[in-house]
């Protein structure tokens, strides 16, 4: 639990009301929820069971709880992420908004100046960019086709060295020769990684190097919708420390840092948009009319 | 025969069937059209059985051409809905077809291979060489089947392609109408008055169609993304039922033209455009509608202009294929973006390919950054051909794209 004023940016502490709402990303691996009342803000965690609505609850759950915020006095819930698309909350008031939209969002309210964004999640990875004006996303780009690029595929090959996700970051940060992993598919990439293994490469440099491989992904991505200070690194592998170094690298240029975990930037944007929907009677409404009949 | 439907291609027709009699329930004509759909493949079937000439074709400048000779075409694209996984699966190892070949020509192959050993009627297909690689493989792989296959030659129309050069590419495409006249027929000679009529039930059913597109700025969501896409495939080939299909464009003329203008939708909607071949996996059509994404324009079947009337039909027919979107140079496709573009004030492009379209793809990547700088943005989406649920990611997407734009 943290106050308001200690995490999101001053310049947007105005926007909030005092509609007490809930954010909750379910992502293909861990389920975040964030509740914003009384000025505070509360997080949970948890890792994303076979059924959706399940991992939904415990964690709204937990964040009652924390809170001691009765259920009826929830104002909205938005929900995002993989599995926001079976989420029910019966006489809540609440809604669904993709993950792209709600990191975009939890990164503005984190850091007024963002304008580029990397969400690397379980399952893909995305570059996105923002109006630093609104917090709306302006153009994105997603890499869904494979693996490669994703915390899948970290996952992989930190169990190829015996390792824990947590351990394959920091494992990365005392690399002092990364090796050079040519592949970006993980059914290759792995095979590279038992021959690295084989010719005695440490766990430290494979490891330095799959960070690498998978930034080079990312970086791509990046090119693709053009990078502009400041930048955000958000989603699951966010809090790998030898993902953020190689991204860094690569990409020239500095992760703003800000006060919260940004795997919770999409329950974040979630618990924001659901403080917007809470306050409208239109909020199903676009504020644009077609232009002609004929 | 009839259709012999995969779990994935029966889910498919669930869909048409709860679009027809659920999400469309207020509107006559789009279950009827929905019937057309459904029974389009199978109907042509008990024709070719009961002596008809049935043929496949996936050409659609012939198409006035093949019914003006009494024959029906089945147009490839309704394979797409109705293949699945099997389909794939026989063309990459029955025929070896790598695995990066386009899923359109896999899941086609695949299909007519699955049809023949089921004893399907139509057993001649008229498809065009040139203008893809991997169907040229798979017209020699069809040859050898046992098909009666023919293709004719695709007339391409470079930008800046006028006068004695252009004149000479109506000469070639009308002799290349006239040898596939003679496929189809056993002689060259076309029988003009029966083009001409054709020719002129085309015109008619394009105004319609225009019609149809100016009611729908009153009222996006009357016809959902589902029922829009297949009333246009439906002008390419009108089901194999002619007067049924005219039936339908007339009567959804009718529904609309009595309507209040809403205001309410008009407000609500998200005017986009769809570039590119008709998607197979209809959740994606779902994903759109339910995220207020109205698709108010399209650029695949040419419905602006009239064909010519007052020249001969076989000239006016290669005439009008030379000088619409689809004669060639993705600059002609561009046009018509730019044009729908500025008549529904669209807010974005959804640029729509099948995996493993090296060509299309490319032409997506050029929309993409022309539009881009002209500040209309697109996602560009690779479906498969054949049926299937669309991935998660896809949707998310599309999702994220009208969210985006709203």
């Amino acid at each position: 639990m943290s106050d308001w004023k200690e995490i999101i940016d001053p310049e947007l502490l105005s926007t909030f009301t005092g509609d007490v709402t809930v954010g909750l990303d379910l992502g293909s691996r861990t389920g975040k929820g964030v509740l914003l009342a009384g000025g505070k803000l509360y997080t949970a965690i948890t890792p994303t069971g076979v059924y959706m609505q399940e991992t939904a609850d415990k964690l709204l759950d937990r964040l009652l709880k924390q809170s001691k915020v009765a259920r009826e006095d929830i104002a909205y819930i938005v929900g995002t992420g993989y599995g926001r698309v079976a989420l029910s909350f019966g006489e809540i008031r609440h809604k669904i908004v993709t993950e792209i939209s709600c990191h975009a969002m939890g990164s503005h309210y984190l850091n007024a100046k963002v304008r580029s964004i990397v969400d690397i999640g379980g399952q893909d990875s995305k570059a996105i960019r923002v109006d630093p004006t609104t917090g709306k996303v302006i153009e994105f780009i997603m890499n869904d086709k494979c693996a490669a690029g994703t915390g899948r595929f970290l996952e992989k090959v930190a169990h190829l060295l015996d390792l824990t996700l947590e351990q394959l970051g920091a494992e990365a940060l005392s690399a002092d020769a990364p090796a050079d992993v040519s592949s970006q598919c993980v059914v290759f990439a792995e095979s590279e990684v038992i021959s690295l293994k084989a010719k005695g490469v440490s766990a430290a440099n494979i490891a330095a190097g799959i960070h690498l491989a998978t930034a080079r992904r990312v970086r791509n991505l990046v090119n693709r919708i053009g990078l502009e200070p400041d930048l955000v690194f958000s989603g699951g592998v966010s809090n790998n420390p030898g993902m953020t170094k190689a991204l860094e690298e690569l990409l020239g240029h500095p992760i703003s840092k800000v006060k919260l975990d940004t795997i919770y930037a999409g329950a974040l944007g979630a618990a924001i948009f659901a403080q917007k929907a809470a306050s409208r009677s239109d909020s199903d409404l676009n504020d644009f009319a077609l232009l002609n009949t004929k | 025969m009839s259709t012999i439907l995969t779990s994935e291609a029966q889910e498919q027709l669930n869909h048409i069937r709860h679009s027809r009699d659920v999400v469309h329930a207020y509107s006559p004509a789009i279950q009827k059209l929905f019937n057309l759909v459904i029974d389009y493949v199978d109907d042509a079937e008990k024709a070719g059985q009961g002596g008809k000439k049935v043929i496949w074709a996936g050409v659609p400048w012939a198409m006035p051409l093949i019914y003006s000779t009494g024959a029906i075409p089945v147009a490839f694209s309704e394979l797409g809905r109705i293949s699945g996984q099997e389909a794939i699966t026989i063309s990459e190892d029955h025929y070896q077809m790598p695995a990066e070949t386009c899923s359109m020509v896999k899941a086609t192959a695949g299909e007519w291979y699955l049809r023949k050993q089921a004893g399907s009627s139509i057993t001649r297909i008229f498809g065009s060489s040139s203008a893809c690689e991997p169907y040229n493989l798979a017209w020699e792989v069809m040859k050898k089947e046992g098909f009666d296959v023919y293709t004719s030659d695709v007339v391409y129309r470079a930008p800046g392609v006028e006068g004695g050069r252009y004149e000479e590419l109506v000469q070639y495409f009308v002799d290349e109408i006239r040898e596939f006249n003679e496929w189809l027929t056993g002689t060259r000679e076309i029988d003009k008055d029966s083009l001409h009529l054709e020719i002129t039930r085309k015109n008619y059913l394009m105004r319609r169609i225009r019609e149809i597109m100016d009611l729908r700025l009153n009222h996006p969501f009357y016809v959902k993304s589902l029922g829009i896409m297949y009333l246009l495939n439906g002008l390419t080939h009108y089901f194999g039922k002619p007067e049924e299909y005219t039936e339908v464009l007339d009567s959804l003329v009718e529904e609309l033209s009595l309507l209040e203008a809403n205001e309410a939708d008009r407000r609500r909607a998200i005017p986009l455009i769809w570039t590119g071949g008709s998607g197979q996996e209809f959740g994606i059509y779902d994903a759109i509608d339910n995220a207020g994404g109205a698709l108010l324009g399209f650029v695949s079947s040419p419905y602006a202009k009239d064909y010519n009337e007052d020249i001969d039909p076989v000239e006016s027919l290669a005439r009008f294929q030379l000088e619409s979107q689809m004669a060639g140079a993705s600059i002609y496709r561009r046009h018509v973006i730019e044009q729908q573009i500025d008549k529904i004030g669209a807010r974005g492009l959804i640029l729509y390919g099948y995996l493993g379209c090296s060509f299309g793809s490319v032409t997506r990547e050029m929309y993409r950054e022309y539009f881009h700088n002209k500040g209309i943005p697109s996602i560009n989406l690779e479906g498969t051909f054949q049926v299937g649920p669309p991935s998660g990611q896809i949707l998310t997407r599309i999702r994220a794209f009208i969210e985006m734009l709203s």
